[in-house]
Formats: structure tokens, C-alpha cells, sequence
């Protein structure tokens, strides 16, 4: 058992602290923007497998006190609940006594039922649902494989939570079309007492090859949104967290460099249903690029998770995606505050790991830190501007 | 100060999100703050970490208990995702 120091291991080196497993890459609905390239395979992880994970992860000299274990698919509510039962309880057993397992699942929310429900409250698991807002927004790129919506399905799982007590936050993945509707996006939230929300952006990543948000004159659109949003949040902190202001104030906040921990070798370890392991960036796991066989740097049955600093795949990819650090420490100004970018994004926006720009990087990190400061700074130097939210107060 | 700007609640969950938005709202509205630093001067294009380095004096003032040193997971830019 290693939990923590006196195994040999650096104290500098990144401590493992998040385990995305995929319990399936199957998912029940067809989005406009999934990176996916295999979501249409109903492959399920079985509990030998995840037998097998436990042994190599707990047996780890990285593992600290805590570790969270991300259960993202495809869509995972698609494997039975019984099943969760059983790999739950399989963790819990095999689980070093003083290391802390935190669950977390992020799902669609269309399977989510009151066995769920439950299901979450009890092993005190953090629900994350993607829903894009209100329903015009959401079924815009959130449909079925038949093409129709399933806003209404996913505003069931906030009730269905929202009864059961459960702690679940909303990830919204902002299009073009969002950005010209802060106040809409901010009354949804408010009204359906959803306090906690984090904004992805429509990405360039695996088999998604365009964005919305790419086009001329969209970053000047997305920093209009980030700004307004900004200004709705302070006027009523207490009802609304928003993730990526949060972050930018903590970041500015904090007296150390930010590091990313997708830059930070097995800080992120993932594993596919089949038992193949990455690190990085999760969505690696079951990407193709042409420059590379794959991401995945060994499998769990004849790998120890030490094992894959040596896999002929490793060295050349996260020599490439250290290089990419570097050049962002070197050229951007913004790197004290980013930690140098997100290495999936560089290779499926450039086609390398040492790029340092783009458009995932200007859009979550600088335009964020940029308004987030400029927000802070306008109510520094004076009264408040007043442009009234005219929505629910 | 209106309610949403009421700085006594404790952090962590409850009824009420308190966020660090939250926080620096009531720090930026504390009347030492007021009182003991003039109105900065437009941003316009000062150095990223001077206009840092005042936002966070500026925030301290207000605030002296906020925690210098953050938990992990806010100095680490994290996945996505979850």
C-alpha cells in the first residue's frame, strides 16, 4: 500500500489525483460536438477489469490520501445500476484503509431514475449533468440518434436529485448561438435552482473537427458573454457558482504558479472499458490521430501503471507535450495563470503537443482571466456599473 | 449592501452558494478598503501581473482571512469534464 511518501517517489512529482474510468464508450444520445469516434460501441468494463484496476492503482507509490474517480463514458447511467453496486463495493474493498475514494459521474441524465437517485445519495457520489441551458439551446446539439430532443429527460434528473438531496453542478458546452443569450442562459440556471455550473466550449477534439466558437469575430462574441455573465454572477453571488469565474479568482488568488494537471504525467490516469491506460489529457483514451497509433500506453494486465513511463508510445508524446510547456512558459504572458494549456487541444486544434496557442486556450484561459480582472478592476475603481438584470431576482 | 452581498455567512454549502466571487464582492465593498486605497487607474495595458498584484492587495485589504494558501485543486487548472 502507498498512500503517501516513504515509497521512493519524488515528493515533486505530481501525485495521482483523478481516475477517469469508462465504463462503456456506448452513449445513448448523438450530440453535434462529441469528440467520441467509438460511442457507438456498446463494449461494457467488467468487474475483472476493474479488479485488475484496482490492483494497479492501489498499488501505486503516486496515490495520495484522496483520490477521485471520475466515471465517464460514453454515457455511464447505460450500464446497469446493479453493476455500480457491485464495482463500488469491489473499490471499497481493495481500497488502500487510508485512501478516500470520491465518486463522481457525469452523465446526460436521461437514465437517472429515483434508483439512482438513491443510489448517488448513498455512496455520496457528485452527479455532473450536461444540460446547455434551456431547451431551445440544449436540443440544438443534444438530440437522440433519431434526432430528437432530450432537454426535457435531463431537466427531470435536476429533479430527481433536487429531491433526493443529491450534489450534482450542470456542465454547459457554449456554442455561437449561447453566446448572445447570457441573461437566458443565467435566468435557466436561477429558476431551476441550479447552483453550480461550469462552462465547456465547443472544442475542436478527436472526431469533432469544427467548432462554432472558431469562426471571425466569435472571440470578441464569447468575451461580450463572459463579461455579462460576470456581472449577473455579482449581482447575486449567493445564487449561482460558476465554475470558470471561480477557478480565474482562485488562480489570481494563489501565491503559486498554476500548473495543469493534464501537463502533469499520471496526475490524470485513465482507462478504457477494455482495460487500456493513458494519461494526459482523458480524451487521448480512444482517440486516432494520424501521428500517432493511439494514446494508450499500456493495458492493465500486463502493466504496471511505473510500467508506462517506458511504453515506446510515452516518451515521444509527452516529450512533445513538455516541450509544448515550455514554449507556452517562454511566449505567453498568461502562463503563470494557465499552467500551459491542454495538450488535447494542441495536438486535435495544431496537430502537435508542442504548440502553445489556441482557440480552447484563448477562450477558457485568457479571455477568462481577462474579464474576470476587468470585472474585479471596474468595481474597484468606483460604484458599481448598473445594468439591470431584468430577469428572476 | 444588499442582502446577495451579506458577508457573514460561513463558507462551504448550504441553502446559499458562497463563492469567491461572493467574497471578493464583500471584500471590495468593506469601508477600510474605501478608506485606505485611491481608485486605481485604468488597465488599459499594464503589465498582467502588476494589475494581479493590485487586484489582490485590493482584496486582502478587504479581506485579511482569505487563505494565502489555496487547496490544490484551485492552483491546478483541472480537466474539463467532471
Amino acid at each position: 500500500m502507498a498512500v503517501l511518501t516513504g515509497t521512493g517517489v519524488d515528493p515533486a512529482e505530481p501525485r495521482l489525483r483523478l481516475l477517469v474510468l469508462q465504463p462503456t464508450p456506448f452513449c445513448n444520445i448523438d450530440c453535434s460536438y462529441c469528440y467520441l469516434s467509438d460511442r457507438k460501441s456498446t463494449a461494457t468494463m467488467s468487474l475483472e477489469t476493474l479488479d485488475l484496476i484496482c490492483r494497479r492503482v492501489f498499488e501505486s507509490p503516486r496515490l495520495d490520501r484522496q483520490l477521485e474517480v471520475a466515471w465517464h463514458g460514453g454515457e455511464p447511467l447505460v450500464v446497469p445500476l446493479a453493476w455500480y453496486e457491485d464495482a463500488l463495493e469491489l473499490m471499497a474493498k481493495q481500497r488502500p484503509a487510508a485512501l478516500q475514494l470520491k465518486h463522481c459521474f457525469q452523465t446526460n441524465g436521461l437514465l437517472v431514475n429515483e434508483d439512482w437517485a438513491r443510489f448517488f445519495a448513498r455512496t455520496e457520489a457528485r452527479v455532473g449533468l450536461s444540460i446547455d441551458g434551456p431547451a431551445e439551446l440544449h436540443d440544438a446539439s443534444r438530440r437522440t440518434r433519431d434526432g430528437r430532443g432530450t432537454h426535457e429527460r435531463a431537466m427531470r434528473a435536476v429533479r430527481l436529485l433536487q429531491d433526493q438531496g443529491v450534489g450534482f453542478h450542470v456542465i454547459t458546452v457554449l456554442t455561437e448561438r449561447a453566446l448572445d443569450q447570457p441573461e437566458r442562459l443565467f435566468d435557466f440556471y436561477v429558476q431551476n435552482e441550479i447552483r453550480e455550473v461550469g462552462f465547456n466550449v465547443e472544442e475542436i477534439e478527436g472526431v469533432n473537427t469544427k467548432s462554432s466558437l472558431a469562426g471571425r469575430n466569435v472571440e470578441t462574441k464569447f468575451r461580450q458573454f463572459i463579461k455579462r455573465f460576470f456581472e449577473l454572477v455579482w449581482t447575486a453571488p449567493k445564487r449561482i457558482k460558476v465554475r470558470e469565474l471561480e477557478s480565474a479568482i482562485a488562480h489570481i488568488l494563489s501565491d503559486e504558479p498554476v500548473r495543469d494537471e493534464q501537463n502533469l504525467p499520471f496526475a490524470i490516469v485513465s482507462v478504457g472499458y477494455d482495460g487500456m491506460i493513458s494519461t494526459f489529457s482523458p480524451e487521448l483514451l480512444g482517440a486516432r490521430h494520424p501521428r500517432f497509433d493511439g494514446f494508450a500506453f499500456g493495458h492493465l494486465a500486463t502493466h504496471r501503471l511505473s510500467d508506462l513511463e517506458h511504453a515506446a508510445l510515452y516518451r515521444p508524446i509527452s516529450s512533445e507535450i513538455l516541450r509544448g510547456v515550455e514554449a507556452c512558459q517562454r511566449d505567453c504572458r498568461y502562463f503563470r495563470w494557465c499552467g500551459g494549456g491542454a495538450p488535447a487541444n494542441k495536438l486535435f486544434e495544431t496537430g502537435r503537443f508542442d504548440a502553445t496557442e489556441t482557440m480552447h486556450c484563448r477562450l477558457t484561459r485568457q479571455v477568462m482571466l481577462d474579464e474576470v480582472m476587468a470585472g474585479i478592476e471596474a468595481r474597484m475603481r468606483g460604484p458599481e456599473p448598473r445594468r439591470a438584470y431584468a430577469g428572476t431576482s | 449592501m444588499s442582502n446577495e452581498r451579506d458577508c457573514r455567512l460561513p463558507l462551504g454549502q448550504g441553502a446559499a452558494v458562497v463563492s469567491l466571487v461572493a467574497v471578493v464582492a464583500c471584500a471590495l465593498a468593506s469601508d477600510a478598503v474605501a478608506s485606505r486605497l485611491p481608485a486605481e487607474p485604468s488597465a488599459g495595458e499594464r503589465d498582467l501581473s502588476a494589475r494581479v498584484a493590485a487586484i489582490v492587495e485590493r482584496i486582502r485589504l478587504g479581506e485579511p482571512a482569505l487563505q494565502r494558501d489555496l487547496p490544490p485543486e484551485v492552483k491546478i487548472a483541472q480537466w474539463r469534464n467532471r
